[in-house]
């Protein structure tokens, strides 16, 4: 896509009425987007981000943390443990800082859905086909080469008779660059009729007898516009914030879930990591939908970060740092947060927390994963949790692992978040039902990673834009 | 009132990563734009603790790069948890940014 293309606008279209807004050009807004340009209706898609021409940023540099991400990367929830959680903040949204990886969403996950919450008329089969199309039009495809570290995975699981699944991504792969939202589906979406406005910050919403009038932030302007539908695809934690703002929904935000990682730093004695090696995506199962243990960000500079309350000796590290490799365990947790306006204040207060049985899966977690790598040739170990007592230097330190992981001391990452407005028929948990529309509320439908009831145990860009695709159909069809 | 005291914490951390006296201005840029990008009551309470965490040790008012380094050895050892957090928070953004400048590795 060209930052020239006649349907990126610069400022709100006049008149200042359209058919349907779709807030947020994430996995949601975008597929949201996409199926309702190409099935003819008018569409203006807001996103909060600013738009950036392809491969303008390294994948995991510091330019990017601070050009795509929300609040430039610096987001935590309140609690103990404290979780640190990214989210992308640009045209594309969460596709444009994530590894594009692109796996099904569990049965298990769908079946506790639907008993939990009342979800009904869907299936994993329907799921599964829509998630074809997503595959197709993201050109999502398992690596050829399997970088070291996901060797080194598969060795361990080997060794234990652990169960590993290599998971499709989004990459080009003559390129190696993953392919984002804002290289594929949001051009498509473009080219069908659909127009894009980027730093447009919608900031309320307000019923009005014909449709709905939002207020919007755009570029520092405060504006107005209308419209008869509202498709509210603005990420994890902004649409339940717009919905609270705007006084509509009931229980917004109270279920909100993240997938906290323990991150584990492994030395080994040969070469792992090259520069530009990205994110394998090879993962072992054996324990999902609970934990899932696997390969993450391995850049220098993220490896000596995780390094750095263990008396990281920098000159060492910077000689050797192709020995290094990061590797994650992650949770799907029972504990849950909530996302609390504040008055003045544009950002939402997030106090969340893990319980001790989510507490005592992470250690076992731990566990498993140190077990694992140093069956897979590791020399030591570094888990991010600032006690000396959980660093791993052999098999024997494995049996020793304290029994508890220490809540101030452990530092925990997220970047899968969801459920803050979790669908059902279920009026006593749900906010939005089965096809994502709020209740009692005309014209308003939430179709973005809001909507999973509950953490998917994997990473959910394919759960997302299955469930936005299902839903946005469903729409033209009514 | 704030750029003072997130300097001399950046010129330490910059001497430790670095092993010897650098100049750190990219690294000071970053560490101040990702404050300034802090949203509001988080990114406040941050700057009155930086103000307040450089009064109590009179971190500005150190004369020469090595007291300040100095300082900050201390300090990350300190056994007040505020502070302890406070420098490994700054010590963590220089970290990043330092190894994003230098492209070292």
């Amino acid at each position: 896509m060209s930052s020239t293309h006649t349907n990126l606008l610069t400022r709100l279209p006049n008149p200042a009425r359209v058919e349907i807004v779709v807030i947020g050009s994430g996995p949601g807004g975008a597929m949201t987007a996409h199926t309702l340009a190409s099935g003819g209706r008018e569409v203006l898609m807001l996103d909060a981000g600013s738009y950036h021409e392809p491969i303008d940023k390294p994948q995991f540099s510091v330019d990017e943390l601070r050009s795509k991400y929300w609040n430039r990367g610096l987001t935590f929830t309140i609690g103990t443990p404290q979780i640190l959680y990214a989210m992308g903040s640009a045209v594309g949204g969460g596709s444009e800082v994530n590894n594009g990886e692109f796996p099904a969403l569990p049965a298990a996950i769908l079946e506790r859905w639907k008993s939990q919450f009342g979800v009904r008329e869907i299936s994993i089969d329907e799921l599964d086909s829509h998630r074809e199309f997503c595959l197709h039009k993201l050109a999502a495809a398992y690596e050829v080469d399997e970088p070291p570290p996901a060797a080194r995975l598969r060795q361990g699981a080997a060794a234990l008779g652990w169960n590993v699944e290599a998971v499709p991504r989004c990459f080009n792969q003559e390129s190696g660059q993953a392919m984002s939202l804002s290289k594929t589906l949001i051009p498509e979406a473009l080219d069908a009729g659909c127009r894009l406005l980027p730093q447009a910050r919608v900031e309320r919403l307000r019923r009005r007898k014909a449709g709905w009038q939002l207020q919007i932030d755009v570029r520092g302007q405060r504006r107005t516009m209308s419209c008869q539908t509202v498709f509210l695809c603005a990420g994890a934690v902004q649409s339940p914030l717009i919905l609270l703002r705007s006084r509509l929904g009931q229980r917004v935000g109270r279920l909100f879930q993240c997938q906290p990682m323990i991150k584990v730093t492994a030395r080994f004695t040969q070469k792992v990591n090259s520069r530009g090696m990205g994110i394998p995506s090879l993962q072992v199962n054996q324990f999902a939908p609970d934990l899932t243990l696997g390969c993450s960000v391995s850049t220098p500079a993220y490896m000596a970060l995780n390094l750095l309350p263990h008396g990281l000796q920098h000159a060492r590290f910077k000689s050797e740092w192709e020995q290094y490799a990061n590797f994650y365990v992650m949770l799907a947790p029972e504990g849950v947060g909530r996302i609390t306006p504040l008055p003045f204040i544009r950002e939402p207060l997030l106090p969340y927390r893990l319980t001790d049985a989510d507490l005592a899966k992470l250690r076992d977690g731990l566990q498993k994963l140190s077990q694992l790598l140093m069956h897979a040739g590791a020399e030591r170990l570094v888990p991010s949790v600032a006690d000396e007592r959980f660093v791993v230097a052999d098999m024997s330190d494995v049996a020793r692992l304290p029994n508890r992981l220490p809540r101030k001391t452990t530092q925990l990452t997220a970047v899968h978040l969801s459920s803050g407005c979790p669908m059902g028929e279920n009026r006593q948990r749900a906010v939005v039902d089965s096809f994502g529309r709020v209740f009692d509320t005309d014209g308003l439908i939430v179709n973005d990673c809001s909507i999973m009831c509950t953490a998917p145990s994997v990473n959910p860009q394919a759960t997302i834009m299955a469930l936005a695709r299902r839903n946005a159909e469903h729409f033209l069809g009514s | 009132m704030i750029e003072k005291p997130v300097y001399a914490i950046v010129e330490a951390n910059v001497g430790l990563i670095a092993d010897a006296a650098v100049d750190c201005h990219a690294e000071y840029d970053f560490v101040l734009g990702q404050l300034r990008a802090m949203p509001g009551i988080f990114g406040f309470a941050l700057k009155a603790v930086t103000v307040l965490f450089a009064l109590l040790t009179g971190l500005t008012c150190c004369r020469d790069r090595a007291s300040r380094q100095r300082l900050i050895a201390r300090l990350n050892n300190t056994r007040w948890p505020v502070l302890r957090d406070l420098a490994a928070f700054y010590q963590s953004l220089t970290v990043l940014a330092h190894y994003q400048e230098t492209g070292d590795v």
